[in-house]
């Protein structure tokens, strides 16, 4: 008995996990990097909302409550955020080491592992939530909060925790691959994140759900946007009603975890894209048939040029080869067209429907550019991680061919990504007409912004995946270091600009520029029909289209001549 | 054939961060040699060999090929030399013959050649039945071997091969050795480094013992062997091993030590100024009585344990 409670008692995984973390430098980084911008961003947006309360400072007395709610929802996005990419590799790099075995040789049962990977993965995340600790006595100084509140919104922020770290576990017990968890735990934060809003803002589901007359505790259809405080409510109440939910999901995903985690430790290193192109390959096989045999483009079986590595790239590999392409556009672009026909013949001038293509762009483009950035990440880490790189370097060919000639393998999946968004984008453009006409922009620019943003913008993202590709060794820190680059570059000037704007005392049209940073932000602003009112309000947008694709132009420039430049010293030549 | 030596390493010294991987390395290859290369695990061999193939830059030193020092005019010691790394993955997705092909082109073989070049280097290395087999199905002893026929398509002065037997059956081991003998028939320059010290014996002209960054031996065969055996120990089991009679042993001149074994003595002599033969016969003349005399052999397994202790840079 007591042997037995030794047993569980002890944590020799978790010791280990720590005692890597400890030893690892880049643990502190990213603690020190998560600090200052926690710390930067509510510096900023302190003058904000003391602003707000007019120019007497007496009256910025009583802001606590907004500037501890502003801390919390950039801690909720820091969770959101770093959780994954912290938690998705505690499994699946056991596995990729094969060392996963020697775990199950121990005595450490499966729900023992589990546990002490998910407390490993958790603990740099509650050392980040700490560091928030100063802040919010900064916060609560300034009064206007209650210790209600404040528990109630730490235990919210660690139940999310709880939640996104059990999810980012699962994704890692259910993957082979780190890389693959972490695209794989991304993916399920935004299907709950839209999933939950998508339900919650159905007001029938919402009052199933909520049963509520008094004051909401956990705002599903906002969530994890938003903590809420409910102070209407006893302590205990309050803190079950919030609670058991979150714990039930943060079981779940730990049970399912445990049960991926002895079904799945085994599987075989596979292709997935590979299998999932081979059974678009049947299936297209099956539907050819219906169509009579058509043959779009047919291959040759032809040996490399001069340029081998683009060979390689375009005619064997799934994602360079014209058939598989065309296949997988179709499997993208038939639903797309069939959703905009569908559009078509219902809107009947509704506006509502005409948002339906508005979603379908935003997903449209997401999943193209999630497609680019993974595959232009990983374009040169591939060749580390197989082990024929050094190879490849030790023959005449320059480092500077191998990027390019690897960059040029790209040109067509972004093609192929690019095209389902300018099909909606046109259609849009072409059902509403006079809808556009009647905006301060008129349809030109509406047409050259969105042409822009898909000629520059799936590019840029391509040279980015590579320039980031070539400065890391594993795909796992080349595809999430892209897609955080990503997120905080469309996120970050779009958070902190009016802060900016407040510090820097920069008049409307200047601040503009510091939010024109952003590449989602002229899209918005586009489809607002508002573009000649972003600079100088003269009414012309193209100036704002100018400046902002002019600097997003340069940026493409800049980081396919880096990346050429740098190659050499990248690739250790 | 000129006379210069193919490989020149003066002084070589590589940095990674703070580890000292190499420390001062100087030695020449001639042409047409084997050279085998040795050292214990973390002694600096791949190191040396990256720099020579040009993928890791000399912290201080110089390495040349053919006159060419290899930080300076990378790109033309790349044509002179062909690199098979210890690990290093191949391109699942292609055949054999689109694998080599990949490399002539990136070679920059003119096109016209390749079909003919590729045949040829499958068949030197006894692999034409594998022409369009996929490179993903083939054993590790073929990739072995395609990997060696790639690093021939652009004919290259200077072979480095990296472990090139690891893990290899005995049947593929001895097929890779008889190949590099047939390649140095051929004029090729090879450095091969290996664990495998009795297989080196066999095929190198000259081997080189690395430790700890250092070089500890250098030269033929014959000239390490000879400088071991400065050293000699004989083994002796003594009928009557008196305390007496070991200090007499002990006095003998030349005798370097002698070690009291449960069952035996190991006397160290040192061999070029008194043979071993000299010592049986002062041993009988200092009355012992000899069960057994058994020099140590001398191969490249002690000689490798005699020089090295285990450490790494």
């Amino acid at each position: 008995m007591m042997k037995a409670l030794r047993g569980w008692c002890s944590f020799p995984l978790l010791a280990k996990e720590l005692t890597e973390m400890a030893a690892q430098r880049r643990t502190y980084a990213l603690r020190v990097f998560y600090g200052l911008m926690l710390a930067a961003i509510f510096v900023l947006q302190a003058p904000t909302t003391l602003l707000s309360q007019g120019v007497d400072p007496m009256a910025g007395l009583g802001i606590g409550r907004d500037l501890f709610n502003n801390l919390c929802l950039l801690q909720c996005y820091g969770i959101l955020l770093f959780l994954p990419a912290l938690m998705c590799g505690r499994i699946a790099a056991e596995k990729e080491r094969d060392s996963l075995v020697l775990l199950f040789l121990t005595d450490l049962r499966p729900w023992q592992i589990v546990l002490q990977k998910f407390i490993g993965g958790l603990v740099p995340m509650l050392s980040f939530l700490l560091l928030a600790l100063p802040l919010s006595a900064i916060a609560y100084a300034c009064g206007g909060l209650s210790t209600t509140q404040l528990w109630d919104s730490f235990s919210n922020l660690i139940l999310l925790a709880l939640q996104v770290g059990a999810i980012s576990l699962m994704c890692s017990a259910w993957c082979r691959s780190s890389a693959g968890a972490l695209v794989m735990a991304y993916l399920a934060m935004a299907v709950m994140v839209v999933g939950i809003r998508l339900v919650g803002s159905s007001q029938a589901v919402h009052h199933a759900l909520l049963n509520v007359d008094y004051a909401v505790t956990i705002d599903l259809s906002s969530w994890p946007f938003e903590v809420v405080q409910a102070p209407l409510l006893p302590p205990a109440i309050r803190l079950a009603t919030i609670s058991i939910p979150a714990m039930v999901i943060a079981l779940a995903f730990l049970g399912l975890s445990r049960w991926f985690l002895v079904r799945r430790a085994f599987v075989p290193p596979s292709n997935l894209l590979l299998r999932l192109f081979q059974q678009l390959d049947r299936f297209m096989h099956w539907a050819n048939r219906l169509t009579g045999g058509v043959i779009v483009v047919r291959e040759t079986d032809r040996l490399p040029g001069d340029d081998p590595i683009a060979w390689r790239e375009l005619t064997r590999r799934s994602l360079g080869k014209v058939h598989y392409l065309v296949r997988v556009l179709l499997v993208v672009e038939v639903p797309v067209v069939c959703v905009c026909a569908f559009v078509a013949a219902l809107s009947e001038g509704s506006q509502s429907l005409l948002g339906v293509l508005t979603w379908l762009a935003v997903i449209a483009g997401a999943l193209g550019i999630l497609a680019v950035s993974v595959a232009s990440a990983n374009t040169i880490v591939s060749e580390r991680v197989a082990q024929t790189l050094e190879v490849l370097l030790t023959t005449p060919l320059t480092s500077k061919d191998i990027v390019m000639q690897k960059a040029r393998a790209l040109r067509r999946l972004t093609l192929v990504a690019a095209i389902p968004v300018a099909t909606v984008l046109a259609t849009k453009c072409w059902l509403r007409p006079e809808w556009l006409d009647q905006t301060p922009d008129g349809r030109l620019p509406y047409l050259v912004c969105n042409a822009l943003a898909v000629a520059i913008y799936f590019p840029l993202v391509s040279w980015l995946g590579v320039w980031i590709g070539l400065r890391v060794r594993t795909r796992f820190k080349a595809i999430s270091a892209t897609l955080i680059c990503l997120v905080v570059w469309n996120a970050v000037p779009l958070l902190s600009g009016d802060y900016l704007a407040h510090i820097l005392a920069l008049k409307h049209d200047l601040y503009i520029l510091l939010w024109l940073i952003a590449p989602v932000s002229i899209l918005q602003v586009n489809e607002e029909g508002m573009l000649s009112r972003l600079l100088y309000s003269t009414g012309w947008p193209w100036a704002a289209i100018a400046l902002n694709f002019t600097l997003h132009g340069l940026l493409l420039l800049f980081f396919r001549e880096f990346s050429l430049a740098t190659a050499d010293r990248c690739l250790r030549r | 054939m000129s006379d210069s030596p193919l490989v020149s390493i003066e002084d070589l010294h590589v940095l990674y961060g703070r580890t000292h991987a190499v420390r001062g390395l100087s030695f020449q290859i001639a042409r047409g040699e084997i050279f085998g290369f040795i050292g214990p695990n973390g002694a600096g061999k791949t190191s040396t060999i990256k720099v020579l193939a040009t993928l890791l830059k000399p912290s201080r030193g110089h390495a040349r090929v053919a006159g060419l020092d290899v930080a300076t005019a990378a790109a033309a010691v790349r044509r002179r030399i062909g690199y098979m790394p210890d690990f290093f993955g191949v391109y699942d997705e292609l055949t054999a013959a689109e694998y080599l092909h990949f490399f002539a082109a990136a070679y920059r073989i003119p096109g016209s050649r390749r079909k003919a070049l590729v045949a040829d280097v499958l068949a030197l290395t006894d692999l034409t039945e594998k022409h369009d087999a996929p490179v993903d199905g083939l054993s590790r002893g073929m990739k072995q071997r395609l990997g060696l026929a790639r690093v021939l398509l652009h004919d290259p002065d200077l072979l480095l091969l990296d472990e090139p037997a690891s893990g290899l059956d005995p049947r593929a081991r001895i097929e890779m050795r008889e190949l590099l003998k047939e390649l140095q028939g051929m004029g090729k320059t090879i450095i091969v480094s290996s664990h495998i010290l009795h297989e080196l014996s066999q095929l190198c002209s000259h081997i080189g013992i690395i430790e700890a960054g250092k070089m500890v031996a250098h030269g033929s065969l014959a000239d390490i062997y000879r400088t071991l055996s400065l050293r000699r120990t004989v083994h002796v089991q003594l009928a009557n091993p008196t305390p007496a009679l070991i200090a007499g042993i002990r006095a003998l001149p030349h005798v370097t030590g002698v070690e009291e074994q449960p069952d035996r003595l190991a006397i160290q002599i040192r061999e070029d100024q008194f043979a071993v033969e000299d010592l049986l016969d002062a041993l009988h003349a200092l009355g012992a009585r000899i069960r057994m005399f058994q020099p140590d052999a001398m191969d490249m397994e002690t000689a490798f344990m005699k020089l090295t202790e285990g450490k790494t840079a």
